[in-house]
Order: structure tokens, then sequence, then C-alpha cells
């Protein structure tokens, strides 16, 4: 899976590159012209959001098309090698991407944030300073970063057994289909309200974690869903790389 | 002798059109066999079906005894008629590839093959003209020790001088203990290297046999069967 990944990073990595420099620049541009005009500070936090969004939707549509091609080149479908370890080798990227855009998104807020005036602060601080918090926040931002590309990954191979002109539609409509079905499934399941969260209470309580009776453990059967679907997800992906998709 | 490659009763169908139709043969270890057919005989989709990159509708293609899958791509090297490389590769890179992915790959019999192919191992993949694209790709397949190599047109479409080198690297490179496929019409230079050739026709098998059969028996160069049979093609 790393030899995949090994090639899948030097396949991606002048858009990478590039990405993060334009990304950097920017970033630089928005921290500098905040110290010269101050009563943007509103405009430049947006921009600087903006900015990261674009640059992460860049880096991601770039893992789903790294897959889209994968799957269409010789030089991938005649390797001994599991489709499993094809898909880990794109999640693994996936993650690695996440946590370098996680790290730039620290360190510009670190500089960016104390220079907004509106920004409090004591706030952000409370929230670094639970654990807790921090590590849910983290590990949710992973778990949504990997399922949201494992399920566009599925529609891409659901698309890929299809040989007609139109199968970017069918590629569309098949992830409409999984999210609108997962979706509804969860809520016939779980009911409609948010059950896990963060919650931004005024006062000294500041962030705190919102689950059901304030237990992770309350989670149990959302998370064993989440699982089984990403479970299920992968199942067919796997089937369809070996027994649909062809050249 | 346990086949190589077998083909038992295979049917590959794009909805109502068979590209192949109840193709049964077998291929030994140690030869090398021309695939012999015009374009849209079914020639590519047989070979794609042992790689493991199409899969048969019915029938099943068993590769050394056992049905397609990981297990033979392991043991199988195919040079489709398509690129085996990525567009930002090198020829390094591409040798670096397959060094990493095929536990049977030979870097001292690449480095040979692309010296006797004149590669060089900074030049950029897509700027190789198509005559050196396909020698990249012969350096790519033959340098596994494989035990079935199967090249999809490998002189398709190479001005003569290329062609040449081509065919010796063929002769000169592959492992004498296994077999080589070879899928072509373009017969005049390439039939001295057969051992036997199988024709295939509109999906179906109409000959496997020996080169010397053919040629004591029905008297004719594999290129003069080969016109006669495909005359109305």
């Amino acid at each position: 899976m790393l030899k995949l990944f090994k090639y899948n990073w030097l396949r991606n990595s002048t858009i990478f590159y590039a990405t993060i420099t334009v990304l950097l620049l920017l970033q630089a541009a928005l921290i500098i012209a905040d110290s010269y005009w101050e009563n943007i500070d509103g405009l430049i936090l947006g921009l600087s959001v903006f900015v990261f969004s674009i640059g992460a939707l860049i880096l991601f549509t770039q893992i789903c098309s790294t897959y889209n091609i994968n799957l269409k080149s010789y030089n991938r479908r005649l390797l001994p090698v599991a489709p499993i370890k094809e898909i880990g080798a794109l999640v693994l990227l996936q993650i690695i991407y996440v946590l370098i855009m996680t790290a730039l998104i620290v360190i510009v807020n670190l500089i960016l944030l104390p220079k907004i005036s509106f920004v409090d602060m004591e706030l952000i601080r409370n929230f670094f300073d639970s654990p807790s918090l921090v590590i849910f926040t983290f590990v949710s931002g992973i778990w949504f970063a990997v399922s949201i590309l494992v399920f566009i990954m599925l529609a891409i191979a659901i698309a890929a057994c299809f040989k007609t002109k139109n199968r970017v539609w069918i590629g569309i409509t098949a992830f409409i289909i999984i999210v609108a079905l997962t979706g509804y499934i969860s809520e016939l399941l779980f009911g409609a309200g948010v059950s896990a969260g963060i919650e931004l209470t005024t006062g000294e309580a500041g962030f705190k974690l919102l689950t059901p009776g304030d237990k992770l453990m309350g989670l149990s059967g959302e998370i064993a869903y989440d699982v089984i679907l990403m479970l299920l997800a992968l199942f067919a992906m796997t089937y369809l790389m070996n027994k649909k998709i062809e050249l | 002798m346990k086949p190589l490659l077998e083909f038992r009763d295979v049917v590959k169908k794009y909805g109502a059109k068979s590209a192949v139709d109840h193709v049964s043969f077998q291929i030994q270890p140690g030869k090398i066999v021309g695939l012999l057919g015009s374009n849209g005989s079914g020639k590519s989709t047989m070979m794609k079906m042992a790689a493991g990159i199409t899969h048969p509708s019915s029938g099943q293609v068993l590769i050394d005894g056992t049905g397609v899958g990981i297990k033979t791509k392991a043991i199988t090297s195919f040079m489709p008629d398509s690129t085996l490389t990525d567009e930002w590769m090198r020829v390094k890179d591409a040798i670096a590839f397959y060094q990493d992915n095929y536990a049977d790959f030979d870097s001292s019999k690449a480095k040979d093959m692309l010296e006797f192919m004149k590669l060089n191992n900074q030049d950029r993949v897509n700027t190789l003209s198509k005559g050196m694209k396909e020698r990249l790709q012969l350096t790519l397949t033959l340098s596994r020790n494989a035990k079935l190599y199967m090249l999809d047109e490998p002189i398709g479409g190479v001005d003569p001088v290329a062609r040449g080198k081509i065919l010796d690297a063929i002769v000169e490179y592959y492992n004498e203990e296994s077999s080589i496929i070879v899928s072509t019409h373009l017969l005049q230079d390439i039939e001295r290297i057969f051992d036997e050739v199988i024709l295939v026709k509109n999906g179906k098998l109409l000959l496997q046999d020996e080169v010397e059969n053919i040629r004591i028996n029905k008297k004719k160069s594999i290129d003069e069967l080969f016109k006669e049979v495909y005359a109305e093609c």
C-alpha cells in the first residue's frame, strides 16, 4: 500500500506544492493586509477561510481524480495487488493532506486571529485547554474527510462499471443516492437531531462537548452505523474493482 | 504437462455482440505463440481476460492451473496496446514503478534492455516517439521474469527499424522457460519468431497449430495463410 501511496504522491506532488505555495502566499498577504487596514477584519478573516477552503477543495478533487485515473490505468490494474490497498493508499493520502492543512490552518490562525478585533481569544484558549474537545474535533474532521472520500470513490467506481458517454452523470446520481439513502436510514434509526457536536455556551463554560448524556459511549449506535457504512462501501468498491470494472 | 494458459469455452459479450465466442485452447510452456486476426477479431479482449482486466461473460480462463486473479497477475506480464506509464514519469520512474511493484522484476535485465533499446533514463515518457514508447513498454514487460508474457500489437504503427529492434528484443530477452503470446495482424516480419499460431476471426477460434505443420501440410507461409483466411475482412 505504501508503494502505491508513493506513486500517488509523486503524481500529485506538483499540484500539491503549487497549491500549498499559493495558499501560504495568499495567507501571508492577508496577514500583512490586516496590519495595514484594521477596519476590514471581517473581510480578511472571510478571505482567509475562503482561501483555505479552495486549497482543501483542490487537493480533495485531486485525490478523487487520481482514483478515477487509477481505475483506467493499465499500470495500476495489472498490479498483483488487492483493490483494498489501492483504496487504502488514497485514503492515506487524504489523511496526510488533512493533517498538513490542519497544521497550516493552526499556524496561520495563531498569527491572524489575535489581530482580528472581534475574535474572543479567551474562547479559543478554552477550546485548546480541553483535550477531549480538541481530539473530538480532530477525529471527527478526519472521519468526515475519509467518509466523504470513500463515498465519492464508490460513486466513481459505480460510474466506471459503465462504458457509456454519460457515466459522469451516473457517478453524480450514484453519489446523491448514496448520501440521501444513508442519511434517510440514519434519521430512521437515530432521529433527526444532532446527537454529537460542540456546544458554544456563554460565560465561563465556553465550549463543551455535546453528546447524549455527555458521554461518547452514548453515540455507540451512530458510530457503529458509520463504521458499517464505511465497511459496506469498501466491500462494494473492492467487488466492483475485482469483478465489474474493465479496461 | 500442465498448460500455462487455458481458455475453457470462454465467451465475452458486449451487449448483444460477442467479442469472444466459445473459445477453447491451451498453450504449453516454452512456446512463442502468434495470436493472429484482423482488427476486431477478439485478440485484445482475449489477452485482457488473461491479464485480469476484463472478465469473461462465461467460461474459464486459467493461468498455470489457477483462475485469473491476483496470483496469476504476479506471473503474467502483459504489454497492452495502450500506455503502461503515467504522463509525469521519466523512463527511470517507470522502471522504478515496476521494480517496486513486481517481485519478479529483474533490474539488470532492465538495464541491459534500456541500452539495447537506446532509451535514456532521464527522458520524459510523454516526449518519446511512438516507436520509443513501444520499446519502453517492451522493456518493462520483458524485464520481469514472468511465466507468461502477452504482447498486444507490439509492432503496430512503428517504423521498420523500430520493428526490427522490437522483434530482436523479444527473441533476445524472453525467458525460455516461459511462454510468450504476441497478437498481431502484421505478419511479414514477425512470423519468423513463432512456434505456434492461433487464428481468430469474429471472436471464434479458427485454427491452432505449429508453424512447421502449417508450412508442411498447407504448403503456405503464415502470412499467405493469414491473407487467405482474412481476404474478405
